[in-house]
C-alpha cells in the first residue's frame, strides 16, 4: 500500500476454509533443519530426528489444524484508475 | 493479499478468534493502514467476536438516528482501534443465502399479516410455464443451499416482476423479496445513492420490527413465523453497517473524501482465494496452503486488473464472486453522503414506505401501537374463522346487511357444514330478505 501511496479506507475480510488434516515435514532453509507444519500451534516445530519426529506425531495428536483462517484487507482501488477524490 | 493465515482446530472459541482478529486489526492499524471495516459471514463464532470487537474497544463513536416513533432514538456505536473507527459488516451474499434458507425452511412458515411467504410459492415460479421467471428448476429441486447464485436469482427485479404479475396474491412472497432483496442491494447496487442506500435498509429495520409486534400481538410464534435469530441478527449487523459506513466515509476519513464501495466491505475476496486454492489443489493440506501464497498473489492480482468475476448463470456451484466488477458504478456519486437532515428525513419515509407495506399484508401499524390486546390484522380482509364467530358478539349497531355479508365469507370459506342450523336460517332468512329489498327496487325503477 506504501508503494502505490495509498493511505484510504481498506476493508478487512475474514472467513475460513477446509483443511486436509495432515501433519508433513519440511526442510526449512533459514532454520537449517526440518520443520513439521501442520498443527494448530502456528509456529515452526523443528524436526531433529526420527525419534523426535515419533515422539512429537504422538504428543500433537489432537492438534492437527481442520481449517485456514484467512485475513485479508481488500483495498479500494480497482475502481480508482479515477483517483479519489 | 493476504495478512495473516493461521492453521486452526475445528472447535476454536470466540475468545481465540477475537484475540487474533484484535492481533490484526492492531498490528495493520500500527503499520499504517486504515481499516475501516470488519467483515465476516454469518456463523455464530463470528458474529460472537465481532460483539466483542465491539463490546472490549476502549473508545467508541457514537452516532444517533432519530427514531420515527417519537422519544426512543438508534445509537449507532462504532469501535475505535488506534483511534479510527472499525464497522463491523457482514456479507451481504451470506445473508441473502441464509434469507433463501430460511424461506425455503420446512421448519417455519413466515406469516406476514394475512399472507404467508413460503418454499411451494417460490416452487411454482420456477417451475411455471409461464415466461419471464429468472429461477431454474435446480434452484428449488435439489437444491444447493450455499449457491450465491441461486439467492441473487431470487432476490432479483426480475424475480419481483415475475412474481408480482403472475402471482399477484402471493403478496407474502412478493413483500418478503423486495424488503430482504433491497438489503442485500443496498450494498451490492453500483449506482444508487448513499441515501438511498439508507432508506432501503431502514426500512427493512422498520418493516422486521413492525413484523414482530404483530406477531406478539397475533399470538404466533416468532421461532416459526419469523426469520430465525441468526437471520435477525444479520440483518441488524448489515443495517448498522451500511449505516455506519457512511458515517465513517462522510466524518472520520481526515477531511479526504473517498468513494464508500460497499460491495467491497464483505467476505467474497476470501471466497476468491479459497476458489483458486482449490482449483490448484482441490484437497489442501496446510503446507500445500503455505506453498500455494505466492501464485494465490498472482492469481488475485490477475483477477483484480482483468476485473473478472463468475459466471452468473451457473447453477448449484456455491460461491459466486462479483466483486472485482465495477459495472457502472459512478465514483463522483459514490463519494457523496447524505447530510445528518436528510438522513432524518430517509427515516421518516423508510417509516412510511413500512408501514404501507403492511397494510398491504392486512396490518394496521397504528394497531399494533397500542397493548398487544389489539388485533392486528384488517378484519375486512381476513377470512373468518367459524370456529370463533359469535353473532351475539356484533355490534348492536350493525346492519344486517354487513351481518349477511358475514356469512357469505363464512359460507364461501367454510361450506354450510361449519355452521349450525340456528344461523343457516338466519342466513337464509337474511337472504330472502335482500332479494326481496332488490327486487323491490327494481319494480321501483
Amino acid at each position: 500500500m506504501h508503494s502505490v501511496d495509498y493511505s484510504g479506507p481498506v476493508a478487512l475480510a475474514c472467513d475460513d476454509s477446509k483443511l486436509h488434516p495432515s501433519l508433513q515435514v519440511v526442510w526449512d532453509g533459514s532454520a537449517n533443519s526440518n520443520i513439521l507444519v501442520g498443527s494448530t500451534l502456528n509456529k515452526a516445530i523443528l524436526v531433529v530426528d526420527p525419534e523426535e519426529l515419533q515422539k512429537l506425531l504422538i504428543e500433537l495428536e489432537g492438534k492437527v489444524a481442520t481449517k485456514v483462517y484467512f485475513f485479508v484487507p481488500a483495498v479500494i482501488l480497482q475502481l480508482t484508475s479515477t483517483p479519489p477524490g | 493479499m493476504i495478512v495473516a493465515a493461521e492453521a486452526i482446530p475445528n472447535d476454536l472459541t470466540a475468545e481465540e478468534l477475537y484475540s487474533k482478529s484484535k492481533e490484526v486489526i492492531d498490528g495493520l492499524k500500527n503499520h499504517g493502514v486504515n481499516i475501516v471495516s470488519y467483515s465476516c459471514d454469518g456463523t455464530q463464532t463470528e458474529r460472537t467476536v465481532q460483539d466483542l470487537l465491539v463490546m472490549r474497544a476502549t473508545n467508541w463513536v457514537t452516532h444517533v438516528i432519530p427514531d420515527p416513533e417519537g422519544d426512543c432514538r438508534h445509537e449507532l456505536r462504532i469501535p475505535m482501534y488506534r483511534l479510527s473507527p472499525v464497522v463491523m459488516v457482514q456479507d451481504s451474499k451470506h445473508a441473502a443465502k441464509t434469507l433463501r434458507n430460511n424461506l425455503f425452511s420446512g421448519a417455519r412458515a413466515l406469516v406476514l399479516g394475512n399472507h404467508l411467504a413460503m418454499y411451494s410459492y417460490v416452487r411454482d415460479m420456477a417451475f411455471s410455464a409461464l415466461p419471464g421467471c429468472p429461477l431454474y428448476h435446480r434452484d428449488v429441486e435439489k437444491l444447493d443451499r450455499q449457491d450465491d447464485n441461486a439467492a441473487t436469482r431470487l432476490f432479483s427485479a426480475a424475480a419481483l416482476d415475475f412474481v408480482t404479475n403472475q402471482f399477484p396474491g402471493r403478496l407474502g412472497l412478493i413483500v418478503y423479496l423486495f424488503i430482504m432483496g433491497e438489503v442485500v442491494d443496498a450494498y451490492q447496487s453500483r449506482t444508487i445513492s448513499h441515501l438511498e442506500r439508507i432508506k432501503m435498509v431502514l426500512r427493512c429495520r422498520y418493516f422486521l420490527r413492525l413484523w414482530k409486534r404483530f406477531l406478539t400481538a397475533a399470538g404466533y410464534s416468532e421461532s416459526r413465523q419469523y426469520i430465525s435469530r441468526e437471520a435477525d441478527d444479520i440483518l441488524d449487523t448489515l443495517i448498522d453497517g451500511l449505516i455506519g459506513l457512511v458515517f465513517v466515509y462522510r466524518d472520520h476519513l481526515g477531511g479526504q473524501r473517498y468513494p464508500l464501495l460497499p460491495w467491497l466491505h464483505s467476505t467474497e475476496v476470501c471466497e476468491h482465494i479459497f476458489a483458486e486454492c482449490r482449483k490448484l489443489v482441490k484437497d489442501f493440506t496446510h503446507l500445500n496452503f503455505l506453498y500455494m501464497v505466492p501464485r494465490l498473489h498472482i492469481l488475485i492480482r490477475a483477477a483484480s486488473l482483468f476485473s473478472r468475476g463468475t459466471d452468473p448463470k451457473a447453477q448449484a456451484m456455491g460461491y459466486s464472486h462479483s466483486y472485482l466488477d465495477p459495472e457502472n458504478a459512478h465514483i463522483e456519486s459514490l463519494a457523496t453522503y447524505p447530510t445528518d437532515g436528510e438522513i432524518s428525513l430517509a427515516v421518516g419515509e423508510a417509516w412510511d414506505e413500512a408501514v404501507t407495506l403492511l397494510a398491504l399484508l392486512g396490518i394496521q401499524a397504528d394497531d399494533l401501537q397500542t397493548p398487544p390486546t389489539t388485533s392486528p390484522p384488517d378484519a375486512s380482509t381476513q377470512p373468518p374463522n367459524p370456529d370463533e364467530t359469535d353473532l351475539a358478539e356484533y355490534p348492536t349497531e350493525e346492519t344486517e346487511g354487513l351481518a349477511l355479508q358475514h356469512l357469505i365469507g363464512i359460507q364461501q370459506t367454510t361450506g354450510w357444514e361449519a355452521v349450525d342450523s340456528e344461523i343457516q336460517n338466519r342466513m337464509h332468512m337474511l337472504t330472502c330478505a335482500v332479494i326481496a329489498l332488490d327486487m323491490e327496487e327494481r319494480r321501483a325503477l
